[in-house]
């Protein structure tokens, strides 16, 4: 039975479990962000971005690790095969998005391809920063940074 | 709207390239036997009533160890016993296991797990391995295999273009896809300039502009279909990316002495397997084929030996061996008729005829429904899913979901239901062990399904 929500088919019934979905905000729509919680995060990018970002000595990322990206990241995101890195690091808690959103539009200067998935552990998106204002670019990266102000 | 017209071309050929290769037969094969592996994990997941947070990339998360696992989960969900009720599989670590199959039924131990666990690792290894092209900075492209079919694929949409509306637009494609800069269009130009004898396009990443007059579609026709025919005789030219590097670097040496004028299709094909010393295609076609049988004989007696674990995973066996069958088919006609396939024009003007390839459309990620007698109409012999709406109630006359045995005349004898079918676990696969393959939209639609049908919650580890 099909649905509009796009099930998955595979009789994969409904769970005895309480539902979890407050696991990715609270009832204000927002993550909960005591101050001991420092989340991972990754910003796929090409190199030239990822080189902007390394160099940003102001980004607020600590512990920053540059990681070569897979073929399979190369076609998904339509790069040059060799030219897409990925950036690990900790944000801290409580960091304004709009800030994040301003160090991401400066590094984008520094790239042709001005276009990036940004990832933590409870989010995912795929942003093009071509032509975005620094507001912008802060509501697109929302969903991603769910812990961040 | 000339490319939306012609897609059904473009992605027909993808299906005969891909029942031609042995590589992607080889590799879909590996992908279903690893699911297969972790249906059982993937069972455990989903179903648990203990657990409330699901940890992906699996087998990153598994190689991690406990103290870590707890900090993680600690700092990203910013709860310090966010660990107690995570999937907590046991700790990869310690020497690889002798079978391919885990032993004993559910519910899972730890050794079934770690067994199963290592052996889906080693197969993502391969996987991994296989994906890899040709990504040397000194040669004048980097590519990898989907370049190829895609290539391929490009080719006879412009064929069909030319056919459907003219060469005036088909010219207009060749030059919009010179112009495109995306990573496939860029590829296809310079292959239709170093195989139309035009050299390489000036510098990595320009553009290059194609006078369709000039096109030498003999050459670029039979050098794809040269590339898809390598078998394990010549481990160096198997693959179809090092069969395409080694075409690039002779053309762009001796065009003439690889391809030289006046061969017809055929001939230039026998040709270019002399040149390269190589297995010619019936032998390579014979071999490929016994060697894909082998494999599902194996995996079947595998599974057979397994039980009750096992039977429930004899639809991907037939599925398998439904794409063999087919195979067959496409592999035979191209034997008795090798310029038909090569000769993108005349495939074209055949397609008709050729093996099909089911087609599932499913609307649902739009948000729409269409009606059935619209969707009767594209299409032979549609088979509904029949679909409630948010209320809950059926939908009448109206789907998001229809399946066709094929939209043209040539039929199918593809066991499509049964790969429909198994389409939830591949994506589950993908998920949760090899997420990279899931687009953002894709993995966010799963997650949202995940916590709806499953009350979990998904969550990356980010190593």
């Amino acid at each position: 039975m099909a649905t509009l929500g796009a099930t998955l088919r595979l009789g994969f019934q409904q769970s005895a479990c309480p539902n979890t979905v407050g696991i990715y905000a609270d009832a204000s729509g927002r993550h909960s962000n005591p101050e001991n919680q420092v989340p991972k995060v990754s910003i796929i990018a090409d190199s030239e971005f990822v080189g902007a970002l390394a160099d940003d000595h102001e980004l607020p990322l600590t512990q920053r690790e540059r990681v070569r990206g897979t073929v399979t990241e190369s076609e998904r995101l339509g790069f040059e095969l060799g030219s897409v890195e990925t950036m690990i690091g900790y944000i801290a808690a409580g960091i304004e998005l709009i800030v994040i959103a301003r160090h991401l539009l400066a590094a984008a200067r520094h790239s042709s391809k001005p276009k990036l998935e940004i990832a933590s552990p409870t989010g995912r998106v795929s942003v093009d920063l071509d032509g975005k204002t620094d507001y912008e670019v802060a509501e697109l990266i929302k969903a991603a940074l769910p812990f961040t102000r | 709207m000339i490319s939306i017209g012609t897609t059904l071309e473009h992605e027909l050929r993808h299906y005969h390239d891909f029942l031609l290769s042995y590589g992607s037969l080889h590799s879909y094969w590996q992908r279903a036997q690893a699911a297969m592996n972790a249906e059982p994990i993937l069972g455990h997941m989903l179903h648990d009533p203990d657990i409330d947070t699901l940890v992906f990339p699996a087998i990153e998360w598994a190689r991690t160890d406990l103290e870590k696992r707890r900090h993680y989960l600690a700092e990203a969900l910013g709860r310090p016993n966010a660990y107690e009720r995570a999937w907590a599989p046991p700790v990869l670590e310690g020497a690889k296991p002798q079978s391919s199959f885990p032993k004993g039924a559910l519910p899972l131990t730890d050794e079934t797990y770690r067994h199963s666990l290592f052996v889906i690792r080693d197969q993502l290894s391969r996987i991994e391995s296989l994906r890899g092209g040709i990504d040397n900075p000194q040669f004048p492209f980097r590519f990898t295999p989907r370049f190829v079919a895609e290539h391929s694929s490009l080719l006879v949409q412009c064929a069909s273009v030319q056919q459907t509306y003219g060469f005036e637009e088909m010219d207009l494609f060749m030059n919009r896809l010179a112009a495109d800069g995306s990573l496939y269009a860029r590829f296809f130009s310079g292959m239709v300039l170093v195989f139309s004898g035009r050299g390489l396009p000036r510098g990595r990443g320009s553009v290059a502009i194609v006078e369709t007059e000039n096109v030498d579609w003999r050459a670029l026709g039979v050098a794809v279909t040269w590339c898809f025919c390598g078998s394990a005789s010549n481990p160096e030219l198997l693959r179809p990316v090092d069969r395409m590097a080694r075409l690039i670097e002779a053309v762009v040496t001796d065009r003439k002495a690889t391809f030289p004028p006046r061969l017809g299709f055929g001939d230039l094909f026998r040709h270019l397997d002399k040149y390269f010393e190589v297995e010619t295609a019936s032998a390579a076609a014979n071999r490929n084929s016994t060697s894909l049988r082998d494999l599902l004989q194996r995996s079947a007696a595998k599974i057979v030996s397994a039980g009750g674990i096992g039977r429930q995973f004899k639809p991907l066996v037939d599925v398998f061996e439904g794409l063999l069958d087919e195979r067959d088919r496409v592999v035979a006609r191209i034997l008795e008729d090798p310029e038909g396939y090569m000769d993108v024009g005349r495939y074209v003007r055949a397609l008709p005829q050729w093996p099909q390839c089911p087609v599932s459309l499913n609307f649902a990620p739009a948000g729409i429904v269409v009606s059935k007698e619209h969707l009767a109409k594209i299409g032979n012999n549609p088979v509904f899913e029949d679909t409630v709406g948010d209320d809950g109630k059926p939908l009448d006359g109206m789907v998001v979901e229809v399946s066709y045995p094929s939209f043209l005349p040539g039929g199918s004898n593809f066991p499509w239901r049964k790969a429909k079918d198994l389409a939830d676990l591949r994506d589950l696969f993908d998920m949760f062990f090899d997420p990279q393959q899931i687009g953002v939209d894709r993995e966010n639609q799963i997650k949202r399904l995940i916590a709806e049908v499953n009350g979990k919650a998904l969550v990356r580890f980010i190593p």
